[in-house]
């Protein structure tokens, strides 16, 4: 480099330092200082003048014993350099942001060791933080007030999620408390009406108790099942159900409520959906009926119709929609928004009019969000109303193996001596695209085939009195050789017990009930046809319930069942009405108040099965059970007896303790002989 | 002064031993010193003989000095035990103190091992 | 790899010393950072190749780490390294009051240069002392590391390192940081003369 160039160089380089925006001071070996630039000029409240060839110490004398003497030292004797940073330092140096201020800078300062001329020197430098620090601090204040706030909303969230748990809990425990002194009512009541020794005033008085007592447990019902979705409590189960079948069941169940009210109760069950799945049928159950009741109630005159038709499949499952559509009072748009709250219905003055809760339609939302689905109203004042929700639900297979035939373009004889029915019937066939011809009675019919008539496929036959015309008409009709084999199905307004059995020994190829026939008319039909085809007969006579899996009720005595059974239950009124229902069944009654009774009369009797009450004083139902169960072991005795436990709680956890205990099974209170029976059954043959 | 003493130095770095070794023998030329490596060699190294002070190194695989003396002081109650550690902070020190052993700061100089020796004479 | 092929069983022995005693220094330097008593495992040596070094690393969580290269006695890069949760926390005892998470991760990265810094000074400095030879030191730079790159393959010198660990360990928390000394073993003949220098100043 020329010396010009040297001089340009050294010029610059001094230029920089006085102009950079850093501070740097130059400290030599003997703690002296050597530079000072126009940057601490400007913050120190010192010039350059003031500072040069002066002790650090005596510029700052507030170092003494500091930080920053400490690390200057190792800087100049040691060489290692040194990071003062702000975090732990905090304005470790009097410099301000103006010569007047006493507002101090915040400062991070480097350290460099330098070697000059064989000494070691130590260059200090300084960053102004000032401007990111109260960016940093008003950053910090803000997190704070923000973090006080969510602290705030996070107490009142707790708080009102506690009082939320505790109402839900105390109507679950008042709805108990209730539900079990109603058991007893409605016993008691059911028991009664069974007498048959009561005059009809009396009859009439006890239906009407008994009626109120479970209108009133419907309503406990749901108050319990909303507290129990509420609080987070209530789980699904899955089993494999028939969703026809619910469907039928469900319309059976609330014809008694139209009370003659020019409603018909419809139902349109798609064909291309099918029927079996493998889903939670209680609670869709549960759903359907709170639908289909409040289209009943809200309906005066017209049709309530479940119509359930299928939006496709992915995987196993089927995307199935089941609309509940009435023809009733209808809603305005603000009643439907309102309509899935709890405790509201759609007019507050409707709950005088109609009655309930207005809990229903929240607990429908509330399953139908549980199983993941989609629950909706279409709703036009005076028009009615169309509530629908969408479920994917497992599908799962069916093992009938019917053959089937095409049906369009057969012919049909449809001998209708009701003719309630002929008109929906014939169109129905029509639509199907089948021929049909109508007789109204059995000589018609018999002269139809007397005269030069088309070759007819199939008869669907609909007498006023089954029980005698049945026979009388399948006979005619096989006596003609032509006809001997033709298919013939039976249509009868109510199936009585027996039926089944009755029509398939006379040759009847089918048998359905008019409630039925709607929706599986197509299937019945083609099935037959596909017999008929064949030349063969069905095993068994094509009828709804074989055709559903359902089971057959059977022309036999319901109930034949004798041995000795020990009743257990701490309340003698349960007592007294659980040992009437066992009486009437044909078994011998022993009873006892608690456990520790049971046990010992267990040990001390022979018993074909004992009915065991969960909650009793002393020793509970469980305990005394698990103590029979290692008794057993113990002594050694065989066979296990049943036990089966009689609980008010129908939970599936509750259940699942009764199994644990080493009960058999569960029967629930208010016992119903049916179920009774059913469950006992299974133990004692 | 005049009896011979034994001293037996525990450290895992042989460089350790040696330095103290040398230091030792520097001022004591008359003490018989043994030497073990880790715990267990301890154990094998003064089997049955009688020792009267012990260099204890702090930081050793296994076993740490603190333990060891632990282990072994019960046994030999009338032997000092110096505990030799380039841990200086003031906890350390008060746990050695309280074992009843001295706590001598590395690195090992002439300084630190006079300071040991004083301890064990005085 | 067989360490001897850079270092005697003697010289390994004494750098271990050396380093075992710099880290007490720096134990110590923690300590009064933290108020809080650090415990010292036995220093670990071993030479390996820098890919295994960083697998060796606690796989993939992000770790603080202030690196000081080292120069004259010997060449170096000396690293105090902390698992990035534990140096947050780290930050908080040193800053004895309660701050919000979002102030600690502000506060990070200059907390973490300047504790390094002091850890890093005090080791180098007792190990300078003690050999009696110059050490130089630059300016600390922190990073944050994914735990397998922490030494980046690129910028290392050689294909294999020399390393050497001792976990520093918080009494109360047991939490724990590492002090790492690498060494470029290319320099590995300067670090001889001076172990040796000092080893047979007593055999």
């Amino acid at each position: 480099m020329t010396s010009k160039a040297i001089h340009m160089n050294q010029q610059f380089t001094s230029s920089v330092i006085e102009q950079i925006n850093i501070g740097l001071i130059g400290v030599d070996q003997n703690g002296q200082i050597i530079l000072w630039n126009q940057w601490l000029e400007k913050y120190s409240h010192f010039t350059a003048d003031d500072a040069i060839n002066q002790r650090l110490l005596s510029i700052f004398p507030e170092l003494k014993n500091s930080r920053i003497m400490m690390a200057v030292n190792d800087v100049i004797n040691k060489g290692f350099p040194a990071v003062i940073s702000n975090v732990f330092n905090r304005q470790p140096l009097p410099l301000f942001s103006n010569s007047s201020s006493t507002d101090r800078l915040y400062i991070s300062i480097n350290m460099i060791p330098v070697k000059m001329q064989d000494q070691s020197c130590c260059i200090i430098q300084i960053n102004d933080l000032t401007a990111s620090v109260k960016r940093e601090n008003v950053l910090e204040q803000q997190v704070e007030e923000r973090k006080k706030a969510e602290a705030v909303m996070e107490i009142a969230k707790q708080k009102a999620e506690e009082s939320n748990r505790a109402k839900s809990d105390f109507l679950a425990t008042m709805s108990h408390e209730i539900r079990t002194p109603m058991n007893g009512v409605l016993s008691a009541t059911g028991l009664l009406m069974d007498d048959h020794c009561l005059s009809r005033e009396q009859y009439k008085l006890i239906e009407v108790a008994n009626q109120s007592g479970q209108n009133l447990m419907s309503i406990i019902n749901d108050i319990l099942d909303f507290s129990k979705i509420e609080s987070g409590k209530m789980t699904l189960e899955a089993i494999n159900f028939n969703l026809h079948k619910t469907i039928l069941d469900a319309i059976d169940l609330m014809r008694p409520k139209l009370e003659r009210r020019p409603v018909s109760l419809e139902i349109d069950y798609s064909v291309d959906c099918p029927e079996f799945f493998f889903a939670d049928e209680g609670r869709i159950r549960q759903v359907i009926l709170n639908l289909l009741s409040n289209a009943v109630k809200f309906t005066t005159e017209g049709f309530v119709r479940v119509s359930v038709r299928s939006e496709g499949h992915h995987d196993n499952e089927e995307c199935i929609v089941i609309s509940v559509r009435d023809s009733g009072i209808g809603m305005t748009k603000e009643q439907q928004s309102k309509l899935f709250q709890a405790f509201t219905q759609a007019d507050s003055s409707t709950t005088r009019r109609f009655g309930g809760t207005g809990l229903g339609l929240a607990i429908c939302k509330r399953i139908i969000e549980l199983c993941q689905g989609d629950i909706q109203i279409d709703s036009v004042i005076d028009e009615g109303s169309d509530i629908w929700f969408k479920l994917n639900l497992p599908v799962t297979a069916v093992n009938q193996n019917h053959p089937t035939a095409s049906i369009e373009k057969k012919s049909v004889l449809v001998l209708d001596e009701e003719l309630s029915n002929a008109a929906t019937l014939q169109k129905k066939l029509s639509e199907l695209g089948m021929r049909v011809f109508r007789v109204s009675t059995i000589k018609d019919a018999i002269q139809f085939f007397s005269k030069d008539r088309p070759s007819i496929h199939l008869i669907i036959a609909d007498f006023v009195k089954p029980e005698v015309s049945a026979e009388k008409f399948i006979k005619s009709i096989r006596a003609e050789t032509a006809l001997k084999d033709l298919p013939l199905i039976i249509l009868t307004s109510v199936m009585m017990p027996g039926d089944i059995e009755k029509f398939q020994s006379l040759g009847y190829m089918a048998y359905l009930t008019k409630i039925e026939y709607q929706s599986i008319l197509e299937r019945v039909v083609s099935i037959v046809m596909g017999y008929a085809e064949q030349g063969e007969i069905p095993n068994e006579i094509i009828n709804y319930l074989s055709l559903t899996g359902a089971e057959i009720p059977r022309l036999t005595k319901p109930i034949d069942l004798t041995g000795k059974v020990l009743l257990v239950d701490d309340l003698k009124v349960n007592r007294m009405l659980a040992g009437c229902i066992l009486k009437k069944i044909g078994f011998d009654v022993d009873e006892a108040g608690n456990g520790e009774e049971a046990v010992e009369k267990w040990r001390n009797n022979k018993y074909n099965l004992i009915l065991m009450d969960c909650q009793m004083p002393i020793m509970d139902g469980y305990d005394a059970t698990k103590m029979i169960r290692l008794l057993e072991h113990t002594e050694k005795r065989s066979p296990a007896i049943p036990v089966i436990a009689l609980t008010a709680n129908a939970f599936e956890e509750d259940k699942q303790k009764c199994l644990l205990a080493g009960m058999n099974d569960v029967v629930t209170k208010p016992i119903e002989m049916d179920q009774l029976v059913k469950t006992i059954k299974h133990f004692l043959t | 002064m005049s009896s011979v003493k034994t001293v037996c130095i525990v450290d895992d770095s042989r460089v350790a031993r040696m330095m103290i070794k040398a230091m030792i023998k520097d001022k004591q030329p008359g003490w018989e010193i043994k030497e073990a490596g880790a715990a267990d060699e301890l154990v094998s190294a003064i089997d049955g003989e009688s020792v009267d002070y012990f260099s204890v190194d702090m930081n050793m695989p296994g076993m740490n000095g603190i333990e060891l003396i632990e282990k072994i002081k019960p046994d030999r109650p009338n032997a000092r035990f110096a505990l030799l550690t380039a841990n200086i902070q003031e906890s350390v020190k008060i746990d050695v103190e309280k074992l009843g052993a001295k706590c001598i700061h590395k690195p090992i100089t002439e300084d630190s091992v006079g300071k040991m020796l004083d301890y064990f004479n005085g | 790899m067989d360490n001897r092929v850079f270092l005697s069983e003697l010289e390994e022995d004494f750098l271990g010393e050396l380093f075992n005693m710099g880290v007490g220094k720096s134990a110590n330097a923690l300590s009064q950072m933290l108020g809080q008593t650090i415990e010292m495992t036995v220093p670990d040596i071993e030479v390996l190749p820098i890919h295994d070094f960083n697998l060796q690393q606690s796989q993939y969580f992000p770790l603080c780490c202030v690196s000081q290269q080292v120069s004259g006695a010997f060449d170096a890069v000396s690293m105090l390294v902390f698992p990035h949760n534990t140096s947050l926390n780290v930050v908080a005892m040193m800053m004895g009051e309660q701050l919000p998470a979002e102030a600690l991760i502000e506060l990070q990265e200059e907390a973490m240069s300047e504790m390094g810094n002091v850890v890093l000074n005090a080791c180098m400095g007792d190990i300078s002392n003690v050999i009696g030879d110059s050490i130089f030191l630059e300016l600390p730079t922190y990073r944050l590391a994914i735990s397998d790159l922490l030494i980046d393959e690129h910028e290392a010198k050689g294909d294999v390192v020399i390393h050497m660990n001792i976990k520093l360990i918080i009494s109360s928390s047991k939490e724990s940081g590492s002090l790492l000394l690498i060494l470029d073993p290319r320099a590995l003949p300067k670090l001889k003369v001076v172990l040796n220098n000092y080893i047979n100043a007593y055999s």
